[in-house]
């Protein structure tokens, strides 16, 4: 049995301005990985070699248990892709699109389009055309997911809607995700997405791989402390991280208070802070997007 | 190689092009009834207006096929969505190139053979056959430039540009030929006479056609990603 | 094969009504005054009676056989399918015309020579293309698609409708129907005008190798009306209490027409308001009497009985077949002193007894049989 819905081992790519190097990622199977990063951070290079549309300069891709680009075909039969650039033939109906789907996939499910089509409030006979941005959306969606592909790969779904068909679209397809025992691939830049759906995260930036990680031991693993700092401490901003406590990632002081942000949250932490002069007055989960602008700076 | 290793969906996407322009195809197809009919009217100003309008709708139907079927896929974003599908780059461009030239090359046809019979059964000169055919192929060879820019680079600029400087070269090409003395001095002539300087044309014509064609596929085959 | 549903029976019967009356109307104009300038069989023996009962059918027959064409049109279609409706179409249309139109021409120069050679008192357009024929090196005659013009136009109204099924969306037929039934009729008259405007009146046969834009136009409006009518029955039975009405308007148009028809149809057209109200008696006439046929089939021809289902059956055989032995006929009585009464009632029944015995020898036992008569027929 393959274990991985994909593989990516060693990639390297090379464009004008951008490129990746070294890159390896890999999703078990059944989980939703949220794969985020800030525009151009190489979210979607990364997702079109996954589909086999863009040849990587060095590395393996294995999709599926299929190696891309060279069996693209046979892996695309099982694979599902969305994106946010992706629109539908505007002179024809939602319905014919169906009947097109139907025409290339044998495995479309009639019987769930139907149930897609009422859950997202779709009328068949309507043009692409007449339909809103959120209603295309819900359209691409529903022509991938009621092929019911072992791969589900999503590049920014979510991007340009408005906050309510956002939600509405987050919501099915997390209602959607617990149903079925698929491996799902979501980029996104929009960080409350990645978190509501993802069980493991990965952070791209400026075509580096950041992070990856189980979505939950991640978020854990990030802390911000509010610290009071001893009276005699030195008042420059940057003040000097205390270089007894590691895994400090950045510290910002406000007089004789100071925020300290830290990757590698646990007990023994907060002891350490206090060991180094700094009182801790109270103690936050971060939020995803927190946790990805402390990285982004980081790294930069 | 890919190269037609994919021919169900190959036939699929060509079948998807045809219901996209099936319309657009239904409107020249009575547009060239209209103006058979018109032409049928056998007055010498409604069959010279009808012969102008027919060479016209050749043209306008392979405009609109090469734009409708290439560029504006890319334009509308709709390349995203057959990217997704079980193809590989090559078969998509196979697809496009088989559904424009079967598209564009049947409608071709039946107005050359319409406009011939029409010749054929009416009291025009049949010697003007060897300028109709030549002008037609130069039609079906301009087309084959503009398809061949639109599914190289996708763009409109350029296939637009390719486009008008052919419909220049168009109009400087029937006057260039109604010069030529092998030409016009066979127009009135009863029968359609070929001679060497029209089999030569006809033969140039054809092969530029073919070499387009075939050069077009060799570098649609080195494109190794969609985009 | 299926048979029509019953409802139709009718429609089947005033098709078979149209194509016979066909043969009646041309076996009528030999003896014509008004058409001796342009009819090859023209007898020297003439009655005016032939005149008012030829251009009286003349008005509504081909109308009244396009609409039904319009109808069957929509019914194969949608019954059958359009990959199912083009082939049906290409062997019982396209086929039979490019099969017949070469055989019928060939016999029609055979009868032409026979009627040069044997009638003393040959009429004016024989005497006219005589010169043409037994010249050394015979000028070629304009391509004409003869009396099978009908099947040649029908298939440009299968393109057409193809294309009309593929542009136009049904709310249109919606929107038209939902006009005042008197308002609508209106309307269609004035359709009508332009064609009819475009060609000599009485219409003339639009027999040459291009379709005629007039023609699509004309018999097209017909051909729509039928088509609409499959899909909307009370497009047609609301004026069912009015048919009275329509049969009298329609004889009234007629009348006017008729009389301000020139005595030679050949001679100079009226032109002006002259032309203008000749043209309008004749788009309303043959309208009211086109929709009075289909009601007063609908009242009293809706029915099926061995005799009518035999006329249907050979209806189309005989139509195909029937000018060069008409003319046949037709030239081998010129000379003879009968009233013409008398001589149409031989053209016309030797010309029938010819095209039915044609039919048991050469059509129903052959494969002939599957093209031109259908299963109903062949009891």
């Amino acid at each position: 049995m393959q274990q991985f819905a994909f593989e990516m081992r060693d990639i390297s790519i090379r464009y004008p301005h951008f490129a990746m190097e070294n890159i390896s990622l890999s999703l078990p199977k059944g989980q939703v990985m949220g794969l985020v990063g800030v525009n151009g951070a190489g979210k979607s290079t990364t997702i079109r070699m996954l589909m086999g549309l863009v040849k990587p300069d060095a590395g393996q891709i294995n999709v599926l248990g299929y190696q891309l680009p060279a069996q693209q075909v046979q892996a695309k039969y099982d694979i599902g892709f969305a994106s946010d650039d992706m629109r539908l033939y505007k002179s024809q109906t939602l319905q014919w699109h169906m009947d097109f789907i139907r025409s290339v996939y044998p495995q479309f499910d009639q019987a769930y389009a139907k149930e897609l089509l009422k859950r997202f409030e779709l009328i068949g006979e309507q043009k692409i055309k007449g339909l809103s941005h959120g209603q295309r959306v819900k359209a691409c969606l529903l022509l991938v997911l009621a092929r019911r592909p072992k791969l589900l790969v999503l590049d920014e779904p979510t991007t340009g809607l408005d906050p309510v068909a956002r939600d509405e679209v987050i919501s099915e397809l997390a209602e959607i995700l617990r149903d079925d025992e698929r491996s799902v691939l979501f980029s996104s830049h929009n960080t409350h997405d990645i978190e509501k759906l993802s069980d493991q995260i990965a952070f791209l930036d400026r075509g580096k791989l950041l992070a990856l990680q189980d979505k939950e031991t991640y978020l854990d693993s990030w802390s911000r402390f509010r610290c009071q700092l001893p009276a005699n401490a030195n008042t420059g901003a940057d003040a000097a991280v205390p270089a007894n406590v590691a895994g400090v990632v950045s510290i910002k002081r406000h007089g004789q208070l100071a925020e300290v942000i830290t990757d590698q949250n646990s007990a023994g932490f907060a002891a350490q802070l206090a060991l180094a002069g700094f009182q801790v007055l109270e103690q936050h989960r971060m939020s995803l997007e927190e946790i990805f602008v402390a990285n982004v700076k980081r790294s930069r | 190689m890919h190269t037609f290793s994919n021919s169900q969906m190959i036939k699929l996407l060509i079948l998807k092009d045809w219901q996209l322009v099936k319309k657009s195809l239904a409107a020249y197809l009575a547009g060239g009834v209209l103006i058979i009919g018109l032409m049928g009217m056998a007055t010498p100003l409604l069959f010279n207006t009808g012969a102008i309008l027919m060479i016209t709708l050749m043209i306008v139907i392979g405009a609109r096929s090469a734009i409708e079927l290439v560029v504006n896929e890319k334009k509308d974003q709709t390349l995203t969505f057959m990217m997704s599908l079980p193809v590989t780059a090559q078969d998509y461009a196979w697809a496009k190139l088989g559904a424009n030239l079967l598209l564009y090359l049947v409608p071709w046809l039946l107005l050359v053979a319409g406009m011939l019979l029409v010749i054929v059964s009416s009291p025009v000169y049949n010697g003007v056959i060897p300028l109709v055919v030549l002008v037609s192929v130069f039609i079906l060879l301009s087309y084959c430039c503009y398809l061949a820019t639109a599914l190289l680079t996708y763009s409109e600029g350029y296939t637009t540009a390719v486009m008008i400087v052919t419909n220049l070269l168009l109009n400087g090409f029937i006057i260039w030929l109604l010069r030529m003395p092998a030409i016009h001095l066979t127009l009135e002539a009863p029968t359609a006479s070929w001679n060497s300087t029209s089999l030569l044309l006809l033969a140039a014509g054809v092969g530029l056609t073919v070499l387009v064609l075939l050069t077009t596929a060799v570098l649609q085959n080195r494109k190794t990603s969609f985009l | 094969m299926q048979q029509s549903p019953g409802r139709f029976y009718y429609l089947d019967n005033l098709r078979a009504f149209a194509m016979l009356s066909g043969v009646l109307f041309h076996a009528a104009l030999a003896y014509s005054p008004k058409a001796q300038g342009f009819w090859l069989s023209a007898d020297p023996q003439q009655h005016a009676l032939f005149d008012v009962f030829a251009w009286a059918s003349h008005l509504f027959r081909m109308p009244l056989f396009f609409f039904l064409a319009g109808f069957f049109t929509a019914l194969l279609w949608q019954k059958a399918g359009g990959v199912a409706f083009a082939k049906n179409r290409l062997l019982r249309v396209a086929l039979p015309l490019l099969l017949f139109l070469p055989l019928l021409t060939l016999a029609m120069h055979g009868v032409l020579q026979f009627g040069l050679a044997t009638v003393q008192q040959p009429s004016a357009l024989l005497q006219l293309i005589k010169p043409m024929l037994t010249a050394e090196a015979p000028a070629e005659l304009p391509l004409s698609t003869m009396h099978l013009w009908f099947l040649y136009h029908l298939l440009f109204f299968y393109v057409l409708t193809y294309c009309a099924r593929t542009l136009l969306s049904d709310a249109l037929q919606a929107r038209l129907l939902a006009l005042p039934p008197w308002l609508l009729l209106l309307l269609l008259v004035l359709l009508l005008l332009p064609p009819l405007s475009l060609v000599p009146a009485p219409v003339p046969a639009p027999e040459w190798i291009f379709p005629a834009l007039w023609a699509l136009w004309f018999y097209g409006l017909f051909f729509a009306c039928g088509y609409v009518v499959f899909r909307h029955a009370d497009a047609l039975s609301r004026y069912s209490a009015d048919r009275r009405v329509l049969l009298g308007l329609g004889a009234i148009s007629y009348l006017v027409f008729y009389q301000l028809l020139p005595a030679d149809l050949r001679a100079q057209q009226p032109q002006g308001w002259t032309k203008l109200l000749i043209i309008v008696c004749e788009a309303s006439g043959a309208l009211c009497w086109t929709l009075a046929a289909l009601l007063y089939g609908q009242r009293y021809l809706n029915r099926s009985n061995p005799v009518l289902r035999y006329l249907s059956g050979v209806s189309y055989w005989v139509y195909l077949v029937h000018i060069p032995l008409l003319f046949l006929v037709q030239f081998g009585m010129t000379d003879l002193l009968w009233p013409a009464g008398v001589k149409f009632l031989v053209a016309v029944l030797v010309t029938l007894s010819g095209c039915l015995l044609s039919f048991h020898l050469l059509v129903k036992p052959t494969l002939l049989g599957k093209i031109v008569a259908p299963a109903a027929a062949r009891v």
